[in-house]
């Protein structure tokens, strides 16, 4: 009998527990934090003593370690609050130091008032609870181990291998879509107020199983009945959706154009770019110095009055990949970590001008009043216009990205990803080549920053800090990198999914750093990989030919 | 080509150019003009609003003493990559926790009321204060290898570069959590508050400015010493040269890079309490942007270099220091000056100023 896992995964969990309570979560969820807690430390006695390959742990064993880790949690989480309760009790304000240990967080945990918690009563009724409940947890996560063993991995496997599992997977976006459908309905009530944060996630769904379902598709018809259902479907849902809605999915649709650019890039030819926001931000400030009535363009160039939509979107394009060419030569020679750190310095010299040429760019004030894009008299300024043309420009920018990746150039981009020196050798251009990529790239950015402005109206030099750069670097690798179905995939993921979270706003960046780092480790290949980079990554030999879906 | 004759200065000349890469000789042009540009511009400010000798004297004093706390978190910057080839990306990360817990142990003392009156108390105080820091840096550092860095060391490059951005967001943000949005501001202990005229210069000297440079100064000394005379530093430097081969010569890979992190880490620590004591602010945000500008300051001297990273960081803190009124800018542009100087210090001399030349496995 080892209870050696045991002692190590409850000082694991306790202190995961311990972390939480310091981040406030107590406080945050108030009288549900109890059950929160219990589920936790049953689902990570249930992680962490999980049976390695090889050796199974029989049921005794993983139940007294089980229960091993359940009590050493509850007695930890005990000692910790009675310390805090006490000092509370004495008026020593623990919250200068921790933040959120205020009387209330120790009164959600033993389930006392903030006055009952200042007058120092017992807090032992309400921790002896959540002590015996952490106690069958852990004994009921360590028992449970024996339903995740191989057998059962192995019948899973089956399942999904089947035809049944097969159609499965193809129909369940249709299932989504019916679902939000249904919520559209007159007199059906799911969900109450939080009606349309349903909605939205079942579109989230709908898409990122549409996603799945074309990658299990078998090529020629079913793939292809498959794309024009997910198309009609795709183009229907602006028409069914509210306000709120389209302007989260118009969100995620500028992202996703971004994040193909980025792709090609980074994903590509394999030069890391932290500076990327540079090109977002000249897009949108073009496109709105040109069109915003009171830019400093339009002021002292009255010529210019009246630029529509389609003629700045161009310049807006033109101008990022004039400035991406000309910020790239220099630093054309540098590769690995010494571009990524250059590249993040121009992002943040472009915000910093952005911020502090006033007269040209209004610094802190920003570009005010940007006109709504009017294509052919219909008026595209709001959240609706703005997905549709977000969809368009999502559509136009995959299809040339996918056209590139097969072309000649892109197959020199993975080369020069490979190595560089063999590529050089093989005869191909670096110069010519490493500039179209990040043309490219900054021509998709600037396109999505014209967007962008557009859809905010306002914008601000704030608007473009290196945490766009950052997102969209992240939403590329999450979702897979190299794939653009990934991409559509990690834009729902970080730009959609917290919206949705919004109740738990303040934890979202905690929450999405542990994730990457997480996913680094688990999971380096993305959701939705591509085939070269899944094989690469899991250091598998190229036996066979890529097929071009990758 | 035939016709033309196979000798002569001109045929030589011409072949010369050709051998020199085509795209290196537009970027030294672009680079000389740059400077051309500058030195224009500095001439031209200098002509329009002399400054006096005592404000430049001022000015580069700040600027070392800015570029001593950049050297002690630039050093764990360059001897992380020195022996990962991996940017730590959440250095400054873990260097904001060494200021947060000098900043609680200063808190302590000041209410016990050590930081006052008897000098030997208020000296100890304030070695205490730098330990907590330092204490409390090693541990986050060392977690952040074990936890984050440590499952992919045999990753392609990209992996563990997203997992300490991700680990530097949830530092961050954890801190932001935990210790509250109100900025901690730091109360100087009386021993380092105030400062020296010197003579008849009108140049003054802070007590805390010296008091940083000369911590700073003597941790890099400690740390020279600990890399060159030590055992662990001869392994480091022993697996910084090839990880197999160390390996096979019986050091123990893991530990000796948990000891680097841990190295790199206390001086970040101490770096945190000296950004303190000059910044007197500290916020979740704070070990950001001092972060960025470390690693600037690494890649300026070579990174991977130990003597680099303090010379770089001495030279940007002066540069940074200089920059806007030289250039005749607002002190907002001390951001761009730094980000620029390191674009064209790169162009030149794309290993850094004092670096060796890379091979491809570690550029």
């Amino acid at each position: 009998m080892y209870l050696k896992d045991g002692i190590r995964g409850g000082l694991i969990t306790f202190g995961i527990i311990l972390f939480l309570n310091l981040l406030g979560l107590p406080l945050t969820a108030e009288s549900s934090i109890v059950p929160i807690f219990t589920v936790l430390v049953g689902l990570f006695a249930l992680l962490l003593l999980r049976s390695r390959a090889g050796q199974e742990r029989s049921l005794l064993n993983a139940s007294v370690n089980g229960l091993l880790i359940g009590i050493i949690n509850g007695i930890g989480l005990v000692i910790v609050t009675y310390i805090f309760a006490r000092m509370q009790a004495n008026a020593i304000r623990v919250n200068q130091v921790f933040a959120q240990i205020l009387p209330e967080h120790t009164g959600a945990l033993a389930g006392l008032t903030k006055a009952e918690v200042l007058a120092g009563e017992s807090i032992w009724p309400g921790m002896t609870k959540i002590a015996v409940l952490f106690a069958i947890a852990g004994l009921v996560g360590g028992a449970s181990i024996r339903f995740f063993t191989e057998k059962g991995r192995k019948r899973m496997d089956s399942i999904s291998a089947s035809s049944f599992g097969h159609y499965t997977v193809l129909i369940l976006p249709l299932v989504f879509f019916a679902l939000f459908l249904s919520l559209r309905i007159k007199g059906v009530k799911i969900g109450g107020a939080e009606e349309n944060i349903l909605g939205l996630l079942l579109i989230f769904l709908f898409v990122s199983a549409a996603l799945f379902a074309l990658r299990a598709a078998r090529p020629g018809k079913e793939q292809i009945a498959l794309s024009i259902v997910f198309l009609i479907l795709l183009v229907a849902i602006p028409q069914l959706t509210d306000l709120f809605q389209n302007a989260v999915l118009g969100a995620v649709a500028i992202f996703v154009v971004m994040g193909v650019g980025l792709n090609v890039v980074v994903g590509y030819a394999g030069l890391l770019n932290l500076g990327y926001v540079a090109f977002f931000g000249i897009g949108a400030y073009t496109f709105g110095l040109l069109s915003a009535p009171e830019s400093y363009v339009l002021v002292t160039l009255p010529a210019f009055n009246g630029v529509t939509f389609w003629i700045g979107l161009p310049i807006a394009i033109l101008v990022g990949v004039i400035t991406g060419i000309l910020l790239v030569i220099p630093v054309l020679s540098m590769r690995g970590d010494y571009l990524a750190i250059v590249t993040l310095g121009f992002g943040e010299i472009i915000r910093l001008l952005l911020l502090n040429l006033r007269d040209y760019t209004g610094g802190p004030g920003g570009v005010l009043n940007i006109p709504s894009p009017i294509v052919f008299g219909v008026d595209f300024g709001n959240p609706k216009g703005i997905l549709y043309l977000g969809i368009i420009f999502s559509g136009i920018v995959a299809f040339i990205t996918i056209r590139l990746r097969d072309s000649r150039l892109g197959r020199s981009w993975i080369a020069l990803r490979e190595d560089e020196d063999v590529a050089q050798a093989m005869g191909i251009n670096l110069v010519a080549v490493k500039l179209l990529a990040f043309a490219t790239g900054a021509a998709f950015a600037a396109g999505a920053g014209a967007l962008y402005a557009s859809r905010q109206v306002n914008i601000f030099p704030d608007n473009f800090s290196l945490l766009v750069s950052i997102d969209v670097l992240c939403l590329i690798i999450i979702g897979g990198l190299g794939s653009i179905e990934g991409i559509v995939l990690g834009s729902i993921a970080l730009i959609g999914l917290p919206e949705i979270l919004r109740s738990v706003n303040e934890y979202r960046i905690v929450a999405f750093g542990a994730l990457l780092v997480l996913m680094m480790i688990l999971r380096p290949e993305g959701l939705l990989p591509s085939v070269r980079h899944q094989r690469e990554l899991r250091g598998e030999e190229m036996t066979e030919p890529v097929t071009s879906s990758d | 080509m035939e016709t033309l004759p196979k000798k002569g200065p001109y045929r030589q000349a011409l072949a010369a150019i050709r051998r020199i890469n085509q795209s290196r000789i537009f970027i030294i042009s672009f680079g000389i003009v740059i400077i051309i540009l500058l030195i224009w511009r500095i001439v031209v400010v200098a002509r329009q609003t002399p400054f006096p000798p005592q404000y430049w004297a001022f000015q580069i004093i700040n600027g070392l003493v800015l570029g001593g706390v950049y050297a002690l978190v630039a050093l764990g910057y360059t001897m992380v990559y020195g022996i990962l080839f991996m940017i730590n990306f959440a250095h400054g990360e873990v260097m904001m926790m060494g200021g947060f817990a000098g900043f609680f142990t200063l808190q302590l003392l000041t209410t016990l009321g050590w930081t006052e009156g008897s000098p030997y108390l208020s000296a100890l105080s304030i070695l205490l204060v730098i330990a907590a820091g330092m204490i409390v840096s090693v541990l986050t550092g060392v977690a952040l290898e074990r936890i984050a860095y440590r499952p992919l060391r045999t990753a392609p490059r990209l992996v563990p570069l997203i997992s300490a951005i991700g680990a530097s967001f949830f530092l961050q943000y954890s801190a932001l959590r935990i210790f509250g949005v109100t900025p901690h501001n730091y109360r100087k202990p009386e021993l380092i508050s105030g400062g020296w005229a010197i003579g008849e210069t009108g140049i003054f000297v802070t007590r805390t400015g010296v008091f940083i440079f000369v911590t700073s100064i003597l941790m890099m000394i400690g740390l020279f010493l600990i890399v060159k005379r030590s055992k662990m530093g001869r392994a480091m430097r022993a697996v910084a040269e090839d990880k197999e081969i160390a390996s096979l010569m019986g050091v123990d890979i893991d530990k000796v890079i948990a000891f680097t992190f841990a190295l790199g880490s206390a001086l970040a620590g101490a770096g945190g309490v000296m950004f303190g004591f000059h910044n007197t602010v500290m916020r979740f945000n704070t070990g950001f942007i001092p972060g960025l500008k470390a690693f600037t300051a690494a890649v300026l001297g070579g990174i991977g270099n130990i003597p680099g990273a303090m010379f770089g960081s001495l030279l940007l803190g002066v540069i940074e220091a200089l920059g806007p009124s030289a250039l005749g800018v607002p002190t907002e542009y001390k951001d761009v000056i730094a980000f620029s100087i390191l674009v064209l210090v790169l162009i030149f001399r794309p290993t850094g100023l004092l670096g060796e030349v890379l091979t491809e496995k570690k550029a």
